[in-house]
């Protein structure tokens, strides 16, 4: 790229604004793709696991599987940032993961907080559908990115699934509850993701 | 005062700002007005500009108060950090202001 201003007419120029923002537009799509389907393979495959050994085992000890699998995610994407050295922040990437990891912090505080009526102070109501209400949060984790992204079909992606998967939840129970969490991770995670990647990664052929 | 063919004045074209008015400078401002940060690898992958080059011009964009410039480490290795500051935004939304006035002068044959 030159330096020297001259024969930069006012096209050229605006030719550059409009080429660079575009292009960090489409760089911080690909930040946020691979994350998406990272924590949505994690959560899904998770989810069939634990499912699996749950309804096979009859114990529902195998959910403690979920803080190994939020540790490991946790390492991958730090491996996954550093593989890619050239670097650069925006809001959308830095709201989206504030996003999610509100999610997950209100998940693992609501799955922790349930040991409170279960174990130490007997609860007035006996059924708390746990799994229920981490699929509304999900699809309210869903939902936010896709106002975020501007993406309408994220947005009824969430709110749609987050409450199809609440009432299925009172209909199922045991190891079976983890095919919505792994319906979850599909929907709100892993489809969004692979479209992002895609469209970023069209754009990339395009470009070269 | 010159006239074009439209009779329009040179005093309708704002002045443009030469620190902005060069190709890789206006890229870099580019780049950073739609981040938050972005650091100099990420910098020169996007401009495809020589690494001498492009420190020479971030300079001066840091001279002239447009860009702030961190020196700091990540991880083990060192990390140059740009971020544009809030004359340098201002200087860039005037830039476009003026750039808009050229091109609202052309004819429509031209664009």
């Amino acid at each position: 790229m030159e330096t020297s201003n001259s024969n930069m007419t006012a096209e050229r120029s605006l030719e550059i604004i409009a080429k660079t923002i575009e292009e960090s537009r489409y760089e911080m799509s690909r930040q946020i793709a691979k994350p998406l389907i990272l924590w949505g393979v994690l959560v899904t495959g998770t989810a069939l696991i634990v499912g699996h050994l749950w309804q096979h085992s009859g114990n529902p000890v195998w959910n403690l599987l979920w803080f190994a699998m939020t540790a490991m995610g946790f390492i991958l994407n730090h491996m996954l940032d550093k593989r890619y050295p050239a670097h650069a922040a925006g809001i959308v990437p830095t709201l989206l993961g504030n996003v999610w990891l509100t999610f997950c912090g209100f998940a693992i505080g609501t799955s922790v907080a349930l040991l409170i009526p279960i174990n130490i102070i007997p609860p007035v109501h006996y059924y708390i559908p746990l799994t229920g209400v981490l699929a509304i949060l999900m699809g309210m984790a869903t939902a936010i990115s896709g106002f975020i992204l501007k993406n309408r079909l994220l947005t009824f992606c969430g709110i749609f699934s987050g409450i199809l998967c609440f009432i299925i939840d009172f209909y199922i129970d045991g190891g079976l509850e983890m095919l919505i969490i792994a319906a979850m991770g599909i929907l709100g995670l892993i489809i969004p993701g692979l479209y992002l990647h895609f469209k970023t990664s069209t754009h990339t052929s395009h470009q070269s | 005062m010159m006239k074009d063919k439209e009779g329009h004045t040179d005093a309708m074209f704002r002045p443009l700002d030469p620190l902005l008015h060069s190709e890789l400078r206006l890229a870099v401002m580019s780049i950073l007005i739609s981040t938050d940060e972005a650091d100099f690898p990420y910098i020169k992958e996007k401009t495809r500009a020589t690494a001498g080059n492009l420190s020479v011009q971030i300079d001066k964009l840091e001279k002239a108060g447009y860009i702030d410039v961190e020196k700091t480490f990540r991880g083990k290795r060192p990390a140059t950090i740009c971020r544009i500051t809030r004359q340098g935004r201002k200087a860039f939304e005037e830039y476009v202001e003026a750039l808009r006035s050229y091109v609202s002068m052309l004819p429509d044959s031209t664009l």
